[in-house]
């Protein structure tokens, strides 16, 4: 299959997907027309063309060898509707979402790709054209959402938990999805009065099975926590009120406290009102401290108090605490928040728009109240650990290496390890837009004993590989890599559940 | 559980309706008729399921049971203002109908 061929069956399948309608409405603005017009120049665009609704290889193509004990699915989840009718979002987290599973049995690969069939994309199907405003796209057309739930996209995490599976987005709830089918099951409802309540996609899950999760609500100016059971059901919830709560995408747990850092990122309640996209409701502030809360996992209060340098935050690896009660975390630091409010959104009218260099940020939070900052250079995202380390000293912290997040492609994947400051990195290519790799650990094995799995989109192939390495040997190549004959839309995150 | 409000100053404020009716919610729809002076009104709609007298709401305020508005008029993030499901009641009547969301 040639390049061409692979980039117009994706356009043609993506534009199919979208008109529903039975009439094809006039394009709202120009967002579509020069998306088309750069992808004809810029190949490395293709990671962000809609896809179609239903994806499915019987067998990958492998080369190298694959490691036998490594079996089990790897799901993940990203925004792949992007153009809804002629209309074609403003900002690559609006697209709706699409669970990718790769479905590893004896060496052998499967793929399968399903649409989130959430109340918005349902909706929308019917209708035959987009209906509300969204993250990032408030065209005078649509409709303003009457709540987040309105317009959840499920479309940044996929995990599971006791047998459950879930697609996550962060404003509201999460969406059960079938391990097999990757049907939509509906929203999880952990109890009656939590419905529709902001739920994080980034989840931390402990050692025991125990499940932290939160949610922001920056309109009630609420920070929601919630603690889950080993079984999967609802130990509690509370609401602490938390002034200017702004965005927090992910957080922390250590053995004892769970762990928010809230960069100095205010909501204006007024733009909101005035019908703006929510991503144009931020304010960055950084003349303010970025502020870092402590919660008691028992009592769920806020015992502790920080403040850092201004700084935005995606992604925390892992935090602990020392017997002094000092707590030790890392993140990928970005000096502004340009990562959301320009380089994702341009992406999606073709336009390279690169967002300030990022860096791992080792963090030090004495329990006297002051703190240590040490940055290791490198631009980053997606940073994972050791499951069996969460909360827990970990030494190891895997992240994809880019340059920037929705920029022109540049990849691979480099492994930190923390005590002696040393890096293990292996680059993809130049033509390669690297997305997260997940350790998974060998069974029994030590802290980074195992493999490191992860997808890359080939630019100049226009496909997807998926990559596994010797987690420990990055730089000596992936040990075996498997090729999908079509390009998946550049997605967020995922997990590998064992077989 | 239907309440009828005449200002903006009263509007969804507990116990400031002009008008008020529980029906119960058989079928795909309702009918109620209200005998009330010509004027400025607007309707509020929801749907008791667990029938505890009031709109349950999660713990960020959002309704967890269906509900709606006269002129299907909606809110940002929130209910709408009274003037965006205000209509004007001539003497001879009016006729409206909406449809609740959930």
């Amino acid at each position: 299959m040639t390049l061409s061929l692979t980039r117009r069956q994706a356009l043609l399948a993506g534009s199919a997907t979208l008109l529903a309608g039975p009439a094809r409405a006039a394009a709202p603005d120009d967002w579509g027309a020069a998306f088309r017009a750069a992808l004809k120049d810029a190949p490395w665009l293709v990671g962000y063309v809609s896809a179609p609704p239903r994806l499915d290889c019987a067998e990958l193509t492998i080369e190298g060898r694959w490691p036998a004990e490594l079996a089990g699915t790897f799901y993940r989840n990203g925004p792949a509707r992007h153009d809804v009718g002629e209309l074609r979002y403003h900002h690559w987290f609006d697209g709706d979402g699409m669970i990718q599973a790769f479905r590893i049995v004896d060496g052998r690969i499967a793929h399968r790709g399903r649409m989130v069939q959430t109340d918005k994309y349902r909706r929308e199907i019917a209708a035959g054209r987009a209906l509300e405003r969204t993250f990032g796209t408030a065209l005078p057309e649509l409709a303003p959402p009457t709540s987040a739930a309105a317009v959840n996209v499920a479309n940044i995490n996929i995990i599971s938990h006791a047998g459950k599976l879930m697609a996550l987005w962060e404003a509201a709830d999460a969406y059960g999805i079938d391990p097999q089918t990757l049907d939509t099951l509906g929203p999880v409802v952990w109890r009656d009065d939590l419905k529709g309540m902001p739920f994080s996609a980034h989840p931390r899950l402990e050692p025991d099975g125990t499940l932290w999760s939160f949610g922001y609500a920056p309109l009630a100016d609420l920070l929601v926590l919630y603690h889950i059971g080993a079984d999967g059901t609802l130990k509690a919830a509370k609401a602490l009120p938390v002034p200017d709560v702004g965005m927090v995408h992910d957080f922390m747990v250590t053995e004892r406290h769970l762990v928010f850092l809230l960069p100095p990122i205010t909501y204006d309640r007024d733009k909101v009102k005035a019908g703006l996209a929510f991503v144009d409701c931020y304010v960055w502030r950084p003349d303010r401290p970025a502020r870092v809360l402590v919660v008691d996992k028992n009592t769920l209060a806020i015992t502790r108090r920080h403040e850092l340098p201004a700084c935005f935050v995606f992604h925390y690896g892992n935090a602990f605490e020392e017997a002094d009660g000092t707590i030790r975390f890392d993140c990928v630091r970005h000096p502004d928040p340009r990562v959301m409010t320009e380089a994702t959104r341009y992406v999606m009218r073709g336009e390279s728009r690169p967002s300030a260099a990022t860096a791992t940020m080792l963090v030090r939070l004495d329990p006297s109240g002051t703190t240590q900052t040490q940055m290791l250079t490198g631009g980053v995202e997606f940073p994972r650990v050791d499951p069996r380390r969460v909360g827990r000293r970990h030494a190891r912290v895997w992240s994809a290496l880019l340059d920037s997040l929705a920029g022109a492609p540049s990849g691979g994947v480099i492994r930190w390890d923390l005590e002696g400051g040393t890096s293990d990195i292996h680059r993809f290519g130049p033509q390669t837009q690297v997305e997260e790799h997940v350790y998974v650990p060998r069974p029994g094995g030590a802290e980074g004993e195992g493999w490191l799995l992860g997808t890359h989109l080939d630019t100049k192939a226009g496909v997807t590989r998926l990559a596994v390495f010797d987690a420990l040997k990055l730089a000596a190549g992936p040990l075996a890599v498997a090729s999908l004959p079509y390009a998946l839309p550049l997605g967020l995150h995922g997990s590998f559940v064992p077989a | 559980m239907i309440a009828v409000f005449n200002a903006a100053a009263t509007f969804l404020k507990d116990d400031q309706q002009i008008a008020a009716a529980v029906l119960p919610a058989n079928g795909s729809a309702v009918r109620v008729v209200f005998d009330l002076p010509p004027g400025r009104y607007a309707v509020s709609v929801f749907h008791d399921a667990n029938r505890n007298g009031k709109l349950d709401s999660n713990l960020v305020g959002m309704p967890t049971e269906g509900y709606g508005f006269s002129r299907d008029a909606r809110g940002t993030m929130g209910p709408p203002a009274f003037d965006a499901a205000a209509f004007d009641l001539p003497a001879g009547g009016t006729r409206q109908s909406l449809k609740l969301g959930y």
